[in-house]
């Protein structure tokens, strides 16, 4: 028996020459198009949810946009939108000056999706397991508007969407060009040790949905301060964020046990998670304070603290 | 430019591009060693290609949203889901399904899958091979964190694993000879 694919009509792909022309197609199609990358996010969008896919694709492969990772002047670490997830894992950049991020890649889906998947895509989704990562590397985006390249710092565009989801407001048909993270230089940072960690909590070990993840970088010193603290979330739909007025509490602060149970409540209480059908709120907020509070418990430890 | 739709909206000029009209496009590409030219909707699924256009079964057909890996094939020695990757993504690529693996004969994971009994009805097995082959081309001494990242995505609903780890250690051995 033949196995049909089974659909009655078949989206339109259009391979636009240029960014400038991959734009103008999106601002002349409307709602009618999507801009395409490795398109495996939008595949769970058409298939597990239902919607259909759109009548038109736009193939930003297509376009001479960048895909490639590099390490610009030993300051800035730049990864064009395009790079796969798998050419993301297998960065000797990304281990080296942004660890949390490539924990973050290993997590994502299996290698075979990585192949297709792209980081700027990930990001685009806006829901994409890499974005704490990104975040707590203070990340800037680089947008094509259609006439001129724009920076932007990530956690702006976060609060934007956050803002436009609260009020229904439309997407913008900008297109991700780069990802840019800044590098501390070693003179820049002081001593102590340095803490680095992502955990994605999903219902399984491994090749699954996050319910919730966890992004951390800081560094612990001998006599116990605590310096430098970023800390994100994100996953199980939420828009990612950071984690300030605990960041805040952490910085130069003295590690001790009663910091950690203060640190617990704050984030149960700021955390901005949304409760799913698989897992609660209040679930998702004491998952993230606990693997907050268990990296530097653990990180303590090692500090020669307990 | 020849899209009616875009036409209709009288929009800026867009010189080239689209590659898709009901019958146009034409996929180039290489399958286990044979070009292939045919003519597809670009969006169609290389699941479907290989399966129902080039009578290509052994690529196994399962969840279709990139969950199983039972449709695991190489582009250009890569594991990609068939069931993710569109015509037009393929152009210019080699594919080789699990029938490429080694012409006729029974290629030594293959052989290590049967030796130590990785499977039980075997539905997964194609995929569970895919997989295994592209890690070995790429890492030949694969520790155990790298073999389970490796076939995280493929998924077996009999065999509880032990016997498809054991079939890959088994090939890993039989190709350091
Ligand atoms: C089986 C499976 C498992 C998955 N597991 C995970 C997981 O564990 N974690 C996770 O985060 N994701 C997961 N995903 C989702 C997806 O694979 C990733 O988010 C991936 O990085 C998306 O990249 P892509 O290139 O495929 O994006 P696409 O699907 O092509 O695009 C995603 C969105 O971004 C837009 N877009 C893409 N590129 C750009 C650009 N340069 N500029 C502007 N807009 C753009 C598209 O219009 C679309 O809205 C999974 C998907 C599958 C199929
Ligand atoms: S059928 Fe492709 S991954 Fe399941
Ligand atoms: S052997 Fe039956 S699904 Fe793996």
């Amino acid at each position: 028996m033949m196995e049909q694919e089974n659909r009655t009509s078949f989206p339109k792909v259009w391979q636009p020459a240029d960014l400038s022309e991959a734009w103008r197609l999106k601002h002349m199609l409307g709602d009618a198009a999507v801009y395409t990358a490795g398109t495996t996010y939008l595949r769970t969008q058409w298939e597990a949810e239902g919607a259909a896919p759109p009548g038109h694709f736009i193939d930003l492969c297509s376009t001479g946009l960048l895909a490639g990772i590099e390490l610009k002047d030993g300051e800035l670490l730049t990864i064009g939108a395009l790079t796969t997830l798998a050419s993301c894992r297998s960065s000797a950049l990304l281990v080296n000056h942004v660890p949390v991020l490539m924990e973050a890649v290993r997590a994502i889906a299996a290698p075979s999706v990585r192949n297709l998947a792209t980081i700027g895509g990930n990001v685009a989704s806006t829901f994409g397991d890499a974005l704490p990562a990104l975040l707590v590397y203070e990340a800037q985006l680089v947008w094509y508007d259609g006439k001129l390249l724009q920076v932007e710092p990530l956690a702006d565009w976060l609060a934007g969407l956050r803002h436009a989801a609260a009020n229904h407001a439309a997407k913008d048909n900008r297109i991700l060009k780069e990802i840019r993270i800044p590098i501390a230089s070693d003179s820049d940072v002081d001593s102590g040790m340095r803490l680095e960690m992502y955990k994605k909590i999903g219902r399984r070990e491994a090749f699954t949905p996050s319910l919730v993840s966890v992004a951390m970088t800081g560094r612990i010193h001998q006599d116990g301060l605590l310096s430098g603290f970023r800390i994100a979330l994100g996953g199980g739909g939420a828009i990612a964020q950071r984690l300030k007025e605990v960041e805040s509490l952490l910085q130069h602060a003295n590690y001790t046990q009663p910091l950690l149970g203060t640190i617990y409540d704050m984030i149960v209480e700021n955390a901005e998670l949304q409760g799913d059908l698989f897992a609660s709120a209040l679930y998702k907020k004491q998952t993230a304070a606990n693997l907050i509070l268990s990296a530097l418990w653990r990180a303590a430890g090692q500090a020669g603290m307990h | 430019m020849t899209d009616n739709h875009a036409m209709k909206q009288g929009a800026p000029q867009v010189t080239s591009s689209m590659i898709s009209s009901e019958t146009s496009y034409t996929l180039d590409c290489d399958v286990n060693g044979e070009p292939v030219s045919m003519k597809v909707q670009p969006s169609r699924r290389l699941l479907f290609i290989l399966r129902d256009d080039l009578q290509l079964t052994g690529t196994k057909r399962s969840c279709e949203i990139g969950r199983c890996g039972a449709c695991m094939v190489l582009m250009d020695g890569k594991p990609v889901n068939a069931c993710l990757t569109m015509a037009y993504q393929c152009a210019g690529k080699k594919i080789t399904s699990i029938e490429g693996l080694s012409g006729r004969g029974v290629h030594p994971i293959q052989q290590a899958f049967l030796d130590e009994g990785g499977f039980q009805c075997g539905y997964c097995t194609p995929g569970m091979v895919i997989s295994t082959k592209a890690l070995l081309d790429d890492n030949p001494r694969p520790c155990k964190a790298e073999v389970e990242e490796a076939l995280s995505g493929n998924l077996c609903r009999c065999t509880g694993y032990g016997g498809i780890l054991r079939a890959v250690y088994k090939a890993i051995e039989t190709a350091d000879g």
